[in-house]
């Protein structure tokens, strides 16, 4: 009985083999990889319509325009978004749709928009009562969806909550839209300390002495701010509560007291004296107290910057000669050199990464920003034959190096990539603008 | 009478044979039916479906400048350009070893641009006279010979396992240069924002005729979400790819991408 089935298995066998074979049937699992590791832009582009009136009428009034124009300048200043131009829009202009299943996506991905921000404002007097939504516009997708009450006035802060949840999204971090910079600037005739929001934007006068007052320095929480003055013809380091406006403590010890740095987390500071004769960095508590001191070898120590850890700071040192950048772990006391290029190396301020320490080189006989990693040690340069560049410090999300440079004559704040690109001017106010420090993002 | 008999006898086997072979060929049909529906859905790589493949006519929109060219960087180390290299390790068992595309998007980019200006720069009776002279070169040749190396050199490359790259898909050249162009259009459309990391998002499509992507799947993220959607995202505003070579046979072409920031800018 058997044999009469061989046969025809045989031939049912061979069959299958053909069918399953044929290349309209086999599912061909075996492919190539194509490896690409690097993206062409490394901007994400990104539509912002006007804001749309949800109260039916027209949207007539300055403010629906404003803020989305703000928005779009708040994602433009954080580097990250390609704000595709609004000529550009295939969409009604003055109606666009806001909400997932009236927008046409395709609208926005033809137009190479990734994604699409859409606002719906409800103006009732001086309230304001705002939608915003976030889509992936090549999967249709709504990504982020928010509500907000308010006033008129309150439209920056809207707008900057917003933006901190776009950049959230993308980075998992909340970005710099609720960070200062403190900078000095000339403009009273005297050098004073002022503050700004992180695109530059309400330039408010901090210092008001009229003498000599440079080196802000944030405390990690954002409520105090330490300086160095020429109050008392002499540089004393002043540390004032933010909030409430009142003088803390003063450091105002015999020779200089300079160059103050909050420790992360802590009421307690690492700055510069020369009490004692040479400029050591000491360690001291927020009221102004002597911890104890930090650095012993010969030469002169200042500038000091914590890592975010607080356990190490990085420090300008003249012991081998030249000034250099020395990083020393400050429980052990362990201590190393860090650059050796060039022969003049200042201002370090460490990433709030914590892998990369920017710093200002002279060379020549104008300075340039460089950074060099912690690990690698590769210093690379950021600004290149473009004036006197100075003073660099990293806005609080690590993505953001703002400077002082004179490249445009007389010294500004300007604001660039942590890789040196999208150099741009801060502000410009009268006199000169000089000393960056960004602050902590603020919690509220 | 025996002899009919004896041919009654072969006429009933013939018979019962037949209604075997009957049985057994309805019993085939069915089981290759089943097998038609169930295999490919049992076989094949678990895939994260579309739900609408959108047909995108593409803006091509210029990346922006870099407002400051003042970058310098001292000489360092090179990261070594890994234009291809073997897939990643997946779930999905792999039947034959990846072969490797020799070619970089760049320099096939930089090779396109040169052949190009050659063709540009190139009097038109200087390409006539040189097509005469390959008409005469390829008369004078023997045959024998010609089939003889061809025959060498596809020997060779199935033996050394290497080719040109298309695996064990056909028309291998022609495939390798098709994949460098898609995977150029691709990087051309990937905008990703974060630092430079080790981590790769894999993505596998499958390509119809047309160039239309009909399948779209990871074969393994990278962990961080943005990086897995622009990759994505970067594969689907390039659809349309270009119309797969005609020497391509098969009905559909299948190709992985590895989405990795090891050249961004630190």
């Amino acid at each position: 009985m058997i044999r009469y089935f061989i046969k025809p298995a045989i031939v049912c066998t061979i069959f299958f083999i053909l069918i399953l074979t044929h290349p309209c049937i086999a599912d061909d699992d075996n492919y190539n990889y194509i490896d690409i590791d690097n993206p062409s832009s490394r901007k994400i582009p990104i539509a912002i319509p006007v804001f749309v009136n949800t109260a039916g009428s027209a949207a007539d009034s300055p403010v629906f325009k404003q803020m989305s124009d703000l928005m779009i300048e708040s994602l433009e200043f954080t580097r990250y978004f390609n704000v595709i131009d609004r000529g550009a829009y295939l969409v009604d202009p003055v109606n666009p749709a806001i909400t997932r299943d009236k927008v046409k996506f395709q609208n926005w991905s033809t137009i190479g928009a990734d994604f699409l921000v859409t606002g719906g404002l409800k103006l009732s007097g001086n309230n304001i009562k705002l939608e915003l939504r976030l889509f992936d516009t090549v999967k249709g997708k709504r990504l982020v969806g928010k509500g907000y009450r308010g006033t008129v006035s309150d439209q920056r802060q809207i707008i900057h909550r917003f933006c901190s949840e776009i950049v959230r999204h993308f980075t998992g971090s909340r970005g710099i839209f609720n960070s200062k910079i403190a900078f000095v600037s000339t403009g009273t005739g005297n050098k004073e300390i002022y503050t700004c929001d992180f695109d530059g934007h309400r330039p408010k006068q901090f210092t008001n002495n009229k003498s000599i007052n440079i080196s802000p320095a944030w405390s990690s929480d954002g409520k105090w701010l330490a300086y160095t003055s020429f109050l008392k013809r002499k540089p004393d380091i002043y540390i004032k509560d933010l909030k409430k406006q009142e003088k803390g403590a003063v450091i105002a010890k015999k020779g200089l007291n300079i160059s103050p740095a909050w420790r992360p987390g802590k009421f307690v500071l690492a700055a510069t004296l020369s009490f004692s004769g040479a400029q050591k960095i000491y360690l001291l508590t927020g009221t102004g107290k002597v911890i104890r001191k930090l650095t012993r070898n010969w030469g002169s120590d200042l500038s000091p910057t914590w890592s975010p850890d607080g356990q190490k700071i990085a420090f300008v040192s003249d012991r081998s000669g030249n000034p250099h950048i020395y990083v020393m772990d400050v429980n052990t006391g362990q201590t190393e050199r860090l650059t050796f290029h060039g022969k003049y190396n200042t201002q370090p301020s460490w990433s709030p990464r914590g892998d990369r320490i920017t710093y200002s080189s002279i060379e020549k006989g104008s300075g340039n920003i460089y950074v060099i990693g912690i690990e690698d040690q590769d210093p690379i340069r950021l600004t290149d034959k473009s004036g006197n560049n100075e003073s660099p410090t990293w806005s609080p999300d690590g993505s953001l190096i703002a400077f002082s440079s004179t490249r445009e004559g007389r010294s500004r704040i300007f604001v660039m990539t942590s890789y040196g690109t999208d150099q741009k001017r801060l502000l410009a106010l009268p006199g000169k603008q000089s000393n960056p420090k960004w602050s902590p993002s603020f919690t509220k | 009478m025996k002899h009919t008999n004896a041919s009654r006898l072969i006429t009933g086997n013939q018979t019962g044979s037949m209604v075997i072979y009957i049985i057994f060929s309805v019993l085939c049909h069915a089981a290759l039916m089943a097998a038609v529906i169930t295999v490919p859905a049992l076989t094949g790589p678990k895939k994260i479906r579309m739900k609408d493949v959108v047909s995108v006519s593409l803006v091509s929109i210029p990346a922006p400048k870099s407002e400051s060219k003042t970058v310098y960087r001292p000489p360092k180390k090179q990261p070594k350009k890994k234009i291809l290299k073997k897939p990643p390790e997946k779930k999905k068992i792999k039947k034959q070893d990846k072969k490797k595309i020799e070619i970089s998007t760049n320099e096939i980019k930089d090779a396109i641009s040169k052949l190009k200006k050659e063709v540009d720069e190139q009097d038109p009776s200087d390409l006539e006279e040189t097509l005469k002279d390959l008409k005469k070169e390829v008369e004078n040749q023997d045959q024998d010979d010609v089939i003889e190396r061809l025959k060498n050199e596809v020997a060779n490359s199935r033996k050394n396992g290497t080719g040109t790259g298309v695996g064990n898909q056909s028309s291998g050249g022609i495939m390798d240069i098709y994949a460098a162009e898609i995977s150029f259009q691709i990087q051309d459309n990937w905008a990703y924002t974060g630092e430079a990391s080790s981590l790769v998002s894999t993505l596998g499509l499958k390509i119809a005729p047309n160039g239309e992507i009909v399948d779209i799947w990871f074969d393994r993220k990278s962990g961080n979400r943005h990086l897995d959607n622009s990759a994505y995202n970067a594969i689907m505003k390039s659809n349309p790819l270009p119309p797969l070579p005609r020497a391509y046979r098969k009905p559909f072409y299948k190709i992985g991408f590895n989405f990795g920031t090891k050249g961004v800018k630190k």
